[in-house]
């Protein structure tokens, strides 16, 4: 069905993400899991066959792909999308109209598809894929999971032979997650050939026939789902995979509850456009401390961080820090929020700068201090855009600790991470931890979960449903929410 | 600009135009506006897009416009007879100056705000617009909702940065206000641009065929009404 023959591909520009005389083959109705640590080139690999490379991306190209007969460098785009359908990482921006019934048929009407066929498509997608309660509204109003359900239905629609997923599951919750799964499952039984791109890789270990594990632009080695399953977790974790399996995962026999509660949440509720979303919350925390939040999507996690942080005005309750009472102004003081886009946060032209931004007279030796901890002193003149993802997030880091913040508060800090950032992202939580900040991380992330967080909150049908610590005692409540 | 951008999902008010008299009411209005001999001839302009916002179903953005076009006429207006003189004429001009844009920028606003993106796609192709400034095109119609979820992140960023995203901090510290907006900004706008150009053509957008719409464009009663009295109002211009 595919075959790559010896493609080499380089971005223009760019050293890393491309491949290097890669070769392939993929058989009618085979399910792939393309995998190994970011930037090792299997995004792009999804991306020769739905056509993005050579058409969309430039860059240097030789060799030769062919899906189904078709030569992907010689053929344009909108004939390859009637063979191949693509869904990509990011719900947000995979949307061309802003109401869900005419993106469910966008890919159909490029087909040019007359009006009562496009109707007849869009009933049988959404009946095959049992998305009715999401038929005719506006996209803005949908979670990241209801998003990606609308994404795929819109390739569905178009009833391609070959399916390219990169990295779907990042901005999912566990119940999304088991969605997708199901959906993938369906599109395995009617014998579709599936691509698939992903560091989640607990959720495809049934469904995956070939897995093709990648290092810097080269096929690395190719195991059966059999050979797969039976390696070791030490293994795994030196090529820099997720785990295979969460119930593997071991969690701490006993984690100690923080002694003196320097922030108290009393009688703490949240309102969203006016509707009351979450009530009685009620929590302290103390320093050194990491407290998870879990909770579906929509649960108001977000709301809730944003309120801590004194971003969110909508709420009754208060907050004391110290015995004293907080109003939002002077939770903007002691707080900060990393942010799961956390682009939106860099604003200097250098990291150096960035850490010293708005600061009247910072204190500049500190900040060399505080870069060389967080082992960015060698970028300090680096643009921040010009880093890595965890190198970003570092620096956002870095400039909360020159601020001076007590409260800080990661929001999904490894979404579409590999297993090393996501290592390097725990560690760096436990380092704050130790210089003794509270500390909030909200996740669907359950490995990140088990080896950072000492204490777990759940949030759910509008309160606190649970509030326990990481133990092996409550182990079972969290294989419960995380469907292990 | 959430609110008004948000809205072409549902289909709401009396008049529902089609996208290619859309731009003829564009096109024309900002012209007459352009000629307009006289202020009154302005301000009916202005009431004529208010009219058709509210029959277009785009009340609250209209009414605010509004309120906000009759401030500037009165500061304008009180301008010029109480304030002192070098004040005076940086103020009036100023207010002469927005009063001149405004009406566009209202129009502009309402069309887009009622438009839905697969709508003006077939009424585009309708008309022959070629593929490769269609495509463009409708990744910037389809980028404006996503500004206003953009913002609500970048303010948050800048507040907790304790930078002030309000006129007033824009007013004591134009420089870093400006640059807290325009580098973050910058740097996702072109990031999803390229996310929905890629979504696009992965679905086939390129393909020479007529685009079929699951909503089929015609045009109305209301299309023909709207023509003829902007039609009206611009030949005004050159009869008074």
């Amino acid at each position: 069905m595919i075959s790559i023959k010896n493609v080499t591909f380089v971005y223009e520009g760019k050293e890393r993400d491309g491949v290097e005389n890669l070769s392939l083959d993929i058989a009618r109705g085979e399910f792939v899991l393309l995998c190994g640590r970011s930037g090792c080139g299997k995004t792009t690999v999804t991306r020769m066959i739905n056509g993005l490379v050579p058409h969309f991306y430039e860059g240097d190209f030789s060799g030769r792909i062919t899906v189904d007969g078709m030569d992907i460098s010689q053929t344009p785009m909108y004939q390859i999308a009637e063979k191949v359908g693509s869904v990509f990482q990011n719900p947000r921006s995979q949307f061309f109209n802003v109401d869900t019934d005419s993106e469910i048929v966008f890919g159909i009407e490029n087909l040019a598809y007359p009006p009562p066929v496009l109707q007849k498509c869009l009933d049988k997608t959404v009946s095959d894929l049992d998305i009715e309660q999401l038929t005719g509204r506006s996209i803005f109003e949908l979670s990241g999971g209801e998003k990606q359900k609308i994404a795929f239905a819109s390739v569905y629609a178009m009833s391609p032979e070959v399916y390219v997923f990169d990295e779907p599951s990042s901005n999912l919750d566990t119940d999304a997650i088991e969605k997708l799964r199901k959906n993938l499952l369906m599109l395995k039984r009617m014998g579709k050939t599936i691509l698939i791109a992903e560091h989640r890789l607990y959720y495809l270990k049934d469904l995956v026939d070939l897995i093709v594990y990648m290092e810097q632009g080269q096929i690395k080695q190719v195991y059966s789902q059999k050979q797969f399953l039976s390696m070791s977790d030490v293994q795994r974790a030196d090529m820099g995979l997720r785990t295979m399996d969460l119930s593997d995962i071991s969690v701490p026999l006993n984690s100690k509850k923080g002694a003196d509660c320097k922030l108290k949440i009393k009688d703490l509720s949240l309102c969203y456009k006016k509707h009351i979303i979450m009530r009685n919350i009620n929590l302290g925390a103390s320093c050194g401390e990491v407290i998870g939040i879990i909770g579906h999507n929509g649960a108001g996690k977000s709301t809730f961080l944003k309120s801590l942080c004194g971003l969110h005005k909508q709420y009754g309750g208060s907050f004391r820090w110290k015995e004293k009472e907080l109003k939002a102004k002077d939770r903007l003081k002691i707080s900060y929020m990393v942010m799961q886009e956390v682009g939106y946060q860099l604003f200097a032209e250098s990291v150096e700068q960035e850490c010293y931004f708005g600061i009247k007279n910072p204190d500049r030796q500190a900040g060399k201090q505080i870069m060389r901890q967080l082992g960015l002193y060698g970028y300090k003149d680096f643009h921040p855009n010009t880093l890595s993802g965890g190198q970003k997030q570092r620096t956002a880091v870095a400039v909360s600790m020159v601020c001076g913040r007590e409260v800080l508060v990661f929001d999904e800090p490894t979404s579409g991470l590999d297993f090393d950032s996501m290592k390097l992202v725990a560690n760096l939580i436990s380092e704050l931890s130790e210089q003794q900040k509270v500390i909030f991380v909200v996740t669907h992330d359950y490995e990140l979960l088990c080896s950072v967080c000492s204490r777990v909150i759940h949030f759910d049908d509008g309160m606190v449903q649970d509030d326990f610590l990481v133990t092996q005692q409550n182990i079972e409540k969290l294989h419960r929410f995380f469907i292990v | 600009m959430k609110s008004i951008l948000q809205i072409s999902t549902y289909k709401r008010g009396i008049f529902h135009i089609d996208p290619r008299t859309k731009l003829f009411l564009l096109f024309v209005g900002n012209v007459t506006v352009f000629l307009a001999p006289a202020i009154s001839y302005e301000i009916l302009m202005a009431a004529t897009i208010l009219m058709l916002g509210v029959l277009c179903g785009v009340y609250r953005f209209s009414i605010k416009m509004m309120v906000f076009y009759t401030g500037v006429i009165l500061i304008q207006v009180v301008g010029d007879l109480y304030f002192p003189n070098g004040i005076r004429i940086l103020v009036v001009t100023f207010a002469i100056f927005v009063r001149k844009i405004f009406p566009c920028v209202m129009l502009g606003g309402i069309l887009v705000s009622t438009t839905r993106v697969n709508e003006f796609m077939s009424a585009m192709n309708r008309i022959h617009m070629p593929k490769n400034v269609l495509v463009p095109l409708t990744v910037m119609l389809r980028y404006f909702p996503m500004v206003s979820e953009e913002w609500v992140h970048i303010k948050n960023a800048m507040k907790m940065r304790d930078v002030s995203p309000t006129l007033l901090g824009f007013i004591k510290n134009p420089g870093q206000t400006v640059e807290c907006i325009y580098v973050p900004l910058l740097m996702s706008a072109s990031k999803i641009a390229d996310e929905l150009s890629i979504a696009s053509v992965t679905r086939g957008i390129e393909n020479p065929k007529p685009r079929t719409c699951l909503q089929q464009i015609k045009f109305h009663t209301a299309d023909a009404l709207c023509t003829i009295y902007f039609a009206a109002l611009l030949g005004l211009v050159f009869f008074v």
